[in-house]
């Protein structure tokens, strides 16, 4: 029997995941890239909540916007002023994925940077650190707060974005500009400001996503680089170009490596809980050999 | 005022230079036929019109307004609509979809109201407003990308080769409906062609376009008779 606290750390874990997978998603339906830098606006984020809870004392859960905010804009800056004026110059598919391993190396090396000048002027664990968690009780129940909140978290953003691309012209006008760019601008719909709001959209939920790292494990400048293939393995799971695909590929594979990690460290397997990457590994290489349409190609097939 | 005003106008992708310093005017309804042998530039030059390929230089005036550097979703803001040979329509929604979503725009009152306008213009689209572009026929298609561009109600529209591939019953569909948007809607057309003999009989105007230079400019009924340009560019014989 599978204890109650693996279950609850995978549903965390899926959440965040979920975030992720959706929101690199995003970023790859508008630039038509695979965006290496994606882990690293997560580690942004929560370095924006960190922050502004070490100067301003606010409680941990109420930096949750700044998270947002911090990932959102500097996922803005990296479209505005690097990715859009590269492919406006005819960058290729392989220059801007090399532009993407670059932004990752740099952002990184930002981020290490940043975490030094922490360290000395506001005297705090910048590497390394977790966050403390509140205990809520919840009918009775004692739960952690980073159970509620993160999936909080991605109910009410999950519902927002769906709102907003199904409900409200801007959302129209965003599927429209990811399907068929040429198209959309000759219908008088701004791709490029379309796209910038995306990539701010999709920063911003990787910065949630972000936020609750600490609370798991202790979060460093190159964290963002590790969860990489986990984000990937999910959202190549969903169909890469499929957003609903991209939030069940987060749970899959999330669910999968919490629970397949836990059973397989379980005698009589006895295995290593170093070998926890092969799980997402493995679920991207089958799902290329065996789905490479991923599992959106389930529902989109016959249409 | 002319509605085009084209001085010069040198049009390309990166570092090719496809339209060599064309100059030309559009003028109010009138319906500008653009021919041509193949590769002669005249989708890329009405590409350089919308917006859609590089101005490598020169002056493009839209109702006396500059538009040479504007992108291509402020010109369609200015009521100038394109009407692209491929790729013109979002193929994974429906029609009714594709249709709402050219005129994003617009209020639900308005858009309800042209949209009754569209499909009085094009009746023949009432019958598959639910069904998804994919599955219909380039006929088909092409009626709903016109439709798209009449929801925007635009003063001028640019149609490249809105016929090609077609069966002669609908190719003569989309030439009446052309037509009448000029003679009925007052709207002015300008129209590249591969049905060279068409386009000129339905054209008040004509521009022969030959490797990216301009080879006749004048009225069309003349370039149809014009028995040396009309055989040798548009394999038309007496």
């Amino acid at each position: 029997m599978v204890d109650v606290n693996i279950l609850l750390d995978a549903l965390v874990y899926s959440n965040m995941l979920a975030l992720l997978s959706l929101s690199l998603t995003l970023t790859i339906m508008t630039l038509k890239v695979a965006n290496f830098a994606h882990g690293d606006l997560a580690i942004v984020g929560v370095y924006g909540a960190y922050t502004l809870m070490v100067v301003m004392g606010v409680a941990t859960y109420l930096t949750l916007p700044v998270a947002f905010l911090f990932g959102g804009v500097y996922a803005l800056l990296c479209y505005v002023l690097i990715y859009s004026p590269m492919r406006r110059r005819g960058a290729s598919f392989v220059m801007l994925m090399i532009a993407s391993m670059a932004i990752d190396i740099a952002t990184r090396s930002l981020i290490q940077i940043y975490a030094d000048l922490m360290k000395f002027h506001l005297k705090v664990y910048s590497r390394a650190f977790i966050f403390n968690d509140v205990m809520l009780n919840i009918l009775g129940v004692e739960v952690r707060g980073i159970v509620v909140f993160s999936t909080l978290s991605v109910a009410v953003l999950l519902s927002l974005l769906y709102i907003l691309l199904m409900k409200t012209k801007f959302g129209i006008a965003m599927r429209a500009a990811i399907e068929n760019p040429p198209l959309a601008e000759v219908l008088g719909i701004n791709v490029e400001r379309v796209y910038a709001i995306s990539w701010f959209l999709a920063g911003g939920f990787a910065g949630v996503a972000g936020f609750f790292l600490p609370f798991r494990i202790p979060t460093s400048p190159d964290l963002g680089f590790i969860i990489l293939l986990p984000i990937f393995a999910a959202s190549i799971l969903g169909g890469i170009n499929s957003l609903p695909g991209a939030v069940i590929g987060g749970y899959v594979v999330g669910i999968s490596e919490i629970l397949g990690t836990y059973l397989l460290s379980q005698p009589p397997i006895n295995m290593s809980t170093a070998y926890r990457p092969a799980i997402p590994f493995a679920i991207l290489i089958l799902t290329l050999l065996l789905l490479p349409r991923g599992i959106a190609s389930i529902w989109s097939r016959g249409d | 005022m002319s509605v085009f005003e084209v001085e010069g106008l040198r049009v390309g992708y990166g570092k090719l230079e496809i339209i060599h310093g064309v100059s030309f005017k559009v003028e109010k309804n009138e319906l500008f036929v653009i021919v041509g042998p193949n590769g002669s530039g005249k989708s890329t030059l009405l590409k350089g019109l919308f917006g859609l390929a590089s101005i490598k230089g020169g002056k493009i005036l839209f109702n006396g307004e500059d538009i040479t550097k504007l992108p291509a979703h402020e010109r369609s803001k200015k009521g100038l609509a394109y009407h692209p040979q491929l790729n013109n329509t979002f193929e994974n929604l429906t029609v009714r979809e594709n249709i709402l979503l050219a005129g994003y725009f617009l209020d639900r009152d308005e858009l309800e109201r042209r949209l009754e306008n569209v499909l009085e213009f094009l009746p023949e689209i009432r019958g598959f407003m639910d069904r998804k572009v994919r599955t219909l026929s380039g006929g088909e298609r092409q009626m709903v990308a016109f439709a798209m561009n009449m929801i925007k109600e635009p003063n001028t529209i640019m149609f490249d080769e809105p016929t090609a591939a077609l069966s002669p019953k609908m190719a003569d569909l989309i030439f009446d409906r052309i037509l009448k948007l000029k003679t009925e809607y007052g709207l002015t057309v300008v129209l590249v062609e591969q049905n060279a003999k068409k386009a000129l009989e339905l054209g008040d105007r004509a521009m022969l376009l030959v490797t990216g230079t301009i080879k006749f400019l004048g009225p069309a009924e003349e370039l149809l008779k014009h028995e040396d340009l009309a055989s040798m560019y548009l394999g038309l014989r007496g």
